[in-house]
């Protein structure tokens, strides 16, 4: 079967005005239809977003909790809230997602140190999709094992104030910073 | 199909082109369509050359600095000439181009983008831009034409992909049928 491709190829060649061809295409023709196709292909990795306060990357927020004694004893048992919350944004494209937290270091004063332990997390102020871990390197879980997308919800902070402390500032930014890491296994 | 019973000349010298729209002029014979998806140096007349199922394939590489999901529209390579020619017999045509996007595009799991997530703009307007519609019947363009001679659009189209939404990884394929009929 002869085909217009072929016979404007005959034609073309005696013309001697044949271009170079590329080495793809897709085409037919036909007495009242004709199709050809186009190839899409899209590759999309596996990534990880997270994000807890600031959104700038490098920018580290930093929690307050002060004991002051005149509302709150030292060592009485009774939380102190932290003097900020953190918005948490965790966007995967994979599912079964942890987040874990390690403190570097102890909360260290000028006697003594405070122990990670004395930290505590929630997110009864959020959306409750990015449960928190415990500050002591292991993993948490309670993610949507099956989501793929964008979670947030916000984070709050407790010092637990179960100890007594001689007086002083404990932690900051060297001795006070915990890394969470989110993984999607 | 007949064509090889037409006594086809085509003129060079009459070849006409209006941004890239095709006039060719043919002598009396059975009405005829074709398309052309793909590379083939058109500007050369490659149009009629290319190798036939072969299908070009554009991809989406990910700029620096761009997160799936983003919003950051991801531009496709390469630009795709695109080619659609009817001839009519001297009698009044009405061509209709269409486009098959029903089967989105899809990964090794089953994980499906719809292509919708897909747009596209061209180079010199004579094929309109748009964005897929998921259909198998989606319309492209149609325009009517008689006389003895064989009459055609090209155009260069530039693909993005939205990146509007999260996806599970995988390497995703899919396929959009072009197809020209004669009502």
């Amino acid at each position: 079967m002869r085909t217009l491709r072929s016979f404007l190829l005959t034609f073309v060649g005696a013309a001697a005005v044949v271009a170079p061809m590329l080495a793809t295409a897709d085409s037919s023709s036909g007495a009242g239809s004709a199709s050809a196709n186009l190839d899409f292909q899209v590759v999309i990795d596996d990534y990880v977003y997270f994000q807890i306060g600031d959104p700038i990357p490098g920018n580290v927020d930093l929690v307050t909790f002060t004991v002051d004694g005149a509302t709150e004893f030292p060592g009485s048992g009774s939380p102190i809230a932290g003097d900020q919350s953190m918005s948490v944004v965790l966007a995967a494209n994979s599912n079964n997602l942890t987040i874990a937290a390690a403190g570097t270091g102890a909360l260290t004063g000028s006697a003594t140190t405070i122990a990670w332990s004395e930290i505590a997390i929630d997110n009864t102020a959020g959306t409750g999709d990015l449960p928190p871990p415990v500050i002591d390197g292991a993993a948490s879980t309670g993610i949507d094992p099956s989501a793929v997308g964008t979670f947030s919800d916000t984070w709050s902070f407790s010092y637990l104030n179960t100890g007594f402390h001689t007086p002083g500032a404990y932690g900051g930014v060297t001795t006070g910073r915990v890394a969470f890491t989110a993984t999607a296994l | 199909m007949v064509v090889n019973r037409l006594l086809l000349i085509v003129f060079l010298l009459s070849f006409s082109l209006r941004g890239h729209a095709l006039l060719f002029s043919v002598s009396p014979g059975a009405p005829f369509v074709f398309v052309q998806v793909g590379h083939g140096e058109l500007s050369n007349f490659g149009l009629f050359g290319a190798p036939v199922t072969q299908v070009d394939e554009v991809t989406f590489p990910v700029p620096p600095g761009v997160q799936f999901g983003d919003g950051t529209p991801i531009v496709g390579t390469p630009v795709i000439p695109i080619a659609f020619l009817g001839y009519s017999g001297g009698n009044q045509a009405n061509y209709l181009v269409t486009m098959d996007s029903a089967g989105g595009l899809v990964n090794g799991n089953g994980d499906v983008i719809p292509f919708s997530e897909l747009s596209w703009t061209t180079q010199d307007g004579d094929i309109p831009p748009g964005q897929f519609g998921n259909s198998a019947n989606q319309f492209l363009q149609q325009y009517n034409f008689r006389g003895n001679r064989a009459r055609g659009v090209v155009d260069y189209l530039t693909f993005s992909y939205a990146n509007t939404a999260t996806y599970p990884p995988g390497t995703y394929l899919g396929r959009v049928t072009y197809t020209i009929t004669n009502l």
